[in-house]
């Protein structure tokens, strides 16, 4: 029984991400936010990144795209994307692939969107940035875009202001801005948490449209177990700044392998049945600075035994493309692929 | 509805101005509350849906009066709240508190948990320090924190924590009535559920009812026994839940259920098609709120407002399509 | 609840880790470092064992500063040492009084427009009057209607620098006002004296207490601009702006007349800015800017 601890690559992998560590505070007592982590995206996926607050999962995407804020730092892993390493390149360089092959939409539109700038002014600036095009042409593609999105009447809407915008609407424009680079990835960080839940559908249903259109890759990072059910084809589950799950995602939530995944699952009340009682996880993700030795949820865990406080777990194969972080099985029998 | 209930509300409304100042001489009425009724009996918990900006967050204010409404009336135990004040207003009060969104922002900084939790008691001037003391104590393990905590400050706690700690204090002078806004929404899954669980074990020992206000359908289903639903400061549909959920009559409940991602991968969920945005509530359209959204909408919704009426046993509905 | 006792979290004790913040700024420790200073030269000062600031010798006038005169002497022979160090304990007296009289109806001022928003924009509009006068030519007015004198000058600079604080209070309070800890203790039957001493106040004191510090430096300079100007105490009480104003016609010829007492101005608002930079980039991480 060998322990395989690569990534379950799939077929062609758009981002490489191997051993990816960030810390944050200062260098002579850091706090690892993200601690070793290697996953693979492939070039037309939709991925999910699934964790409660603290789990890293928003760090990580920061991390590839080297837009941490001041206190954080990377401190060791690789970074490769259509076989670049992004670690290694130039500031310069850096930022037009940010933005360029690899666009990233965030929570709150109204904080990324320049409240003193009209729509159009804003996607005409991307346009410009990326396509080269400036004056009509540009105006031409931004309302080109704008259209892309599903804003209605976008010969209108490109005059207006954000605050004129519903959280919608904004989020839309946030999306067209992203893909006026034609980008071949995408991360999206809680794209929908601050929007109204029928607004929230029709967002996850115009990205995934699009993700099929443009044959772009998704990173998706949310809390909601249920926005990755209907969105994502495969989740990752990051629990203490390391991955504890990695699977497909009818796999994972059919048989979650690791306890923690399983937790979560469990905890959300359903929406068409009664349930007696929530079985919820006990206690709270452990604070940075009071890490438990082993097995980081062992404090929390149903299934923990004294073994589990030995050895951090290696994420093990149990299926095709189906890691977990979990010694419960290895009295189970590690299929190899 | 029946003499037993502990709350009713009558044709409930908020009007708030906006736009005057020195310089705009213009005045806007936003109507967030425009005139709701319901009944909650003792034991019960109704549970008040609704997307952002409809208005359910300004009821339970305007419930306990930190909002003062604008018309409606709302009996506590029979007593109408809107007249009372001082003594009396302090009096009904006691027995109906409130416990809010924000677990950060909710507990004061610079007090210790024991004074926060207690901070009711001391007001009222019925205990002494060292009764307020155990007071505390027993407060705080009926939520679930060890006596250690009574020392500490609000910032040493996590979310879920600081949840508990706000919900010892609501506790403090024995309600009977929790006005829950949003109470869960700013926690992650795993100690959401915890909460949750928390606040039924705490009906049920207590006997208390909830007015439990969410933007989260499952968590309201789990928890209410009964769920109101509400769109541009109005309830557009009030059921027991399963027939809420499973035979919701009104469109706009039934986009919202459709819309909601259910943690199944192998059920697509297929949300209903709504037109636009929500409309502002400072111009609300005529007729019917929601005929500008709604795919099923005739003439008649956009000239005459649908009142709420009973269409089966409990199940009340403000919509035109079934009325015949 | 069986389920789960949890146990707190301890992430910080905010105490310890104020003080130890505070003593790991460099600026701030200079800063208190430098206020040390001055109170100690104003106590050495208030007990007379500086020397005699007043005594008068026309056998040594216009002493350079040597062994037996450190800073020298002026034209009435006077010892330049003793009478800054006498000086500072007046500049920290103004600066003292000031900041108990700004902090005193600023934050009264300021928490009642805050707190109360229908008194917000008479109150609030009162204060900006105040405001639209230059502090300097304000003070000159307050002082010239009440008399020259140290009392006065006290009260001028207080009136001048109270719009301020009570302008930062009112911020703060505004700020805070809205918390839902706020609405929570209306809800637990607080009223609103209770509300504002116990929640209010307690939550926004840090931006005034920065402000505060450089309350006290204002008030140092202006004490000496008007004692320079002729509005202050009458000479020869020997505060640092009389000991300047003094030096003025012997510039040319003894310098130090007015080099010393301008030094100890200069280095007292130093100390008081690097302390009022200090004290706000602990006690209020948000208002820092890089």
């Amino acid at each position: 029984m060998t322990a395989m601890t690569e990534a379950a690559t799939p077929m062609s992998s758009l981002l490489k991400v191997r051993d990816l560590r960030t810390e944050l505070g200062k260098s002579d007592n850091p706090l690892t936010v993200v601690d070793g982590i290697s996953f693979d995206i492939g070039s037309n996926e939709r991925l999910a990144v699934v964790g409660e607050s603290g789990s890293g999962k928003t760090m990580t995407a920061l991390s590839i795209l080297r837009l941490l804020p001041d206190a954080a730092r990377i401190s060791a892993g690789e970074v490769n994307f259509n076989g670049q390493d992004l670690l290694a390149l130039s500031r310069s360089r850096m930022r037009r692939m940010s933005g360029g092959d690899i666009a990233m939409i965030f929570q709150e539109p109204m904080s990324s969107l320049n409240p003193v700038f009209t729509v159009g002014d804003q996607i005409g600036e991307a346009i410009t940035l990326h396509q080269g095009l400036r004056g009509r042409a540009a105006r031409a593609r931004a309302i080109e875009l704008l259209a892309l999105v599903k804003v209605p009447s976008p010969e209108r809407r490109i005059d207006q202001y954000p605050h004129e915008l519903s959280g919608g609407m904004r989020q839309r424009v946030m999306i067209a801005i992203a893909l006026s680079s034609q980008p071949k990835l995408l991360i999206a960080d809680e794209p929908t948490t601050a929007l109204d839940v029928t607004v929230q559908a029709q967002i996850l249903q115009l990205l995934k449209q699009l993700q099929q259109e443009f044959g772009m890759a998704i990173l998706l990072i949310t809390h909601d177990l249920g926005v990755v059910a209907q969105f994502a084809q495969r989740m990752i589950v990051m629990y203490a700044g390391k991955i504890v799950e990695d699977a497909p995602v009818s796999e994972a939530f059919r048989r979650p392998m690791h306890p923690y995944t399983e937790g979560l699952l469990r905890s959300i009340p359903p929406l068409y049945e009664d349930v007696d009682r929530l079985l919820a996880i006990d206690g709270s993700v452990p604070p940075p600075t009071a890490m438990p030795s082993g097995c980081r949820f062992r404090t929390r865990c149903d299934y923990a035994r004294p073994p589990c406080a030995a050895q951090i777990p290696p994420l093990k194969l149990f299926g095709e493309g189906h890691r977990a972080a979990c010694i419960r099985h290895d009295d189970y029998e590690v299929r190899r692929t | 509805m029946t003499a037993g209930d502990l709350l009713q509300v009558r044709d409930l409304k908020k009007h708030f101005s906006i736009g005057s100042s020195l310089l705009k001489s213009r005045r806007q009425t936003v109507h967030a509350v425009d005139g709701i009724s319901f009944d909650l009996a003792p034991g019960e918990t109704l549970g008040l849906v609704g997307e952002s900006g409809c208005g359910k967050s300004t009821v339970g204010r305007l419930l306990v009066r930190l909002i003062e409404p604008t018309e409606g009336s709302v009996r506590f135990d029979r007593r109408e709240m809107r007249t009372l004040a001082g003594h009396d207003l302090r009096a009904v009060r006691k027995q109906c508190q409130f416990i809010f969104q924000d677990p950060y922002g909710s507990l004061d900084p610079r007090m210790r948990i024991w004074d926060i939790v207690t901070e009711p008691i001391v007001i009222e001037g019925t205990m002494t320090r060292p009764q307020r003391r155990t007071r505390s104590i027993e407060l705080l393990e009926k939520v679930g924190l060890s006596a250690a905590a009574a020392d500490r400050y609000p910032h040493e706690f996590s979310g879920g924590q600081r949840q508990r700690i706000g919900i010892a204090r609501a506790l403090a002078l024995n309600p009977r009535l929790i006005i829950c806004d949003e109470p869960v929404s700013a926690l992650d899954v795993s100690i959401q559920a915890q909460v949750i669980n928390l606040m039924a074990d705490l009906k049920k020992e207590l006997q208390l009812s909830y007015l439990f206000i969410s933007h989260n359908l499952a968590v309201v289903r789990h928890i209410a026994d009964r769920v109101a639903v509400m769109y541009l400061g109005k309830i557009v549909e009030l059921a027991p839940k399963s027939e809420l959920y499973h035979r919701p009559q009104h469109p706009y409940t039934r986009a919202l259920l459709s819309a909601v991602p259910v943690p199944e991968p192998d059920q697509p969920t297929e949300p209903m098609e709504l037109h636009g945005d929500i409309p502002s509530p400072i111009n609300p359209p005529a007729g019917c709120r929601f005929h500008t959204r709604c795919p099923f909408a005739f003439d008649r919704c956009r000239s005459e407002e649908p009142i709420l009426r009973e269409s089966r046993a409990g199940h009340q509905v403000a919509c035109h399509l079934d009325a015949g | 609840m069986t389920e789960s006792t949890l146990q707190a979290v301890p992430l910080e004790k905010p105490r310890n880790q104020l003080l130890s913040r505070m003593l790991s700024h460099r600026g701030l420790v200079i800063g208190a470092g430098i206020l040390v200073v001055m109170v100690l030269a104003g106590i050495v000062g208030l007990l007379g064992l500086a020397g005699d600031a007043l005594k008068i010798s026309y056998q040594s006038r216009f002493v350079e500063p040597s062994a037996e005169f450190v800073f020298g002497t002026d034209h009435y022979g006077r010892s330049i040492f003793s009478r800054v160090v006498t000086g500072t304990h007046l500049s920290l007296l103004i600066g003292i009084s000031v900041v108990a009289i700004t902090a005193v109806f600023g934050v009264l001022i300021g928490a009642i427009a805050g707190y109360f928003p229908r008194l917000d924009g008479l109150i609030m509009r009162c204060m900006d009057a105040l405001m639209a006068f230059p502090p300097i030519m304000l003070a000159i007015a307050i002082a010239a209607a009440l008399g020259a004198g140290l009392l006065n000058l006290i009260v001028a600079l207080g009136i001048t620098y109270t719009p301020r604080t009570a302008r930062i209070v009112r911020a703060a309070v505004l700020g805070v006002r809205n918390s839902e800890y706020i609405e929570s203790a209306r809800l637990s039957g607080a009223s609103d004296g209770r509300i504002i001493v116990k929640h209010v106040l307690p939550n926004s004191m840090a931006p005034v207490i920065v402000d505060l510090t450089f309350v006290f430096a204002y008030a140092i300079l202006a004490e000496a601009a008007l004692s320079f100007l002729g509005v202050g105490p009458p000479p020869p009480v020997p505060t640092w702006g009389n000991i300047i104003a003094e030096g003025r016609d012997y510039l040319v010829d003894a310098p130090w007349i007015s080099i010393f007492p301008g030094l100890a101005i200069g280095f007292s608002v130093l100390g008081l800015n690097l302390l009022g930079d200090g004290l706000r980039d602990v006690l209020d991480p948000r208002l820092t800017s890089k």
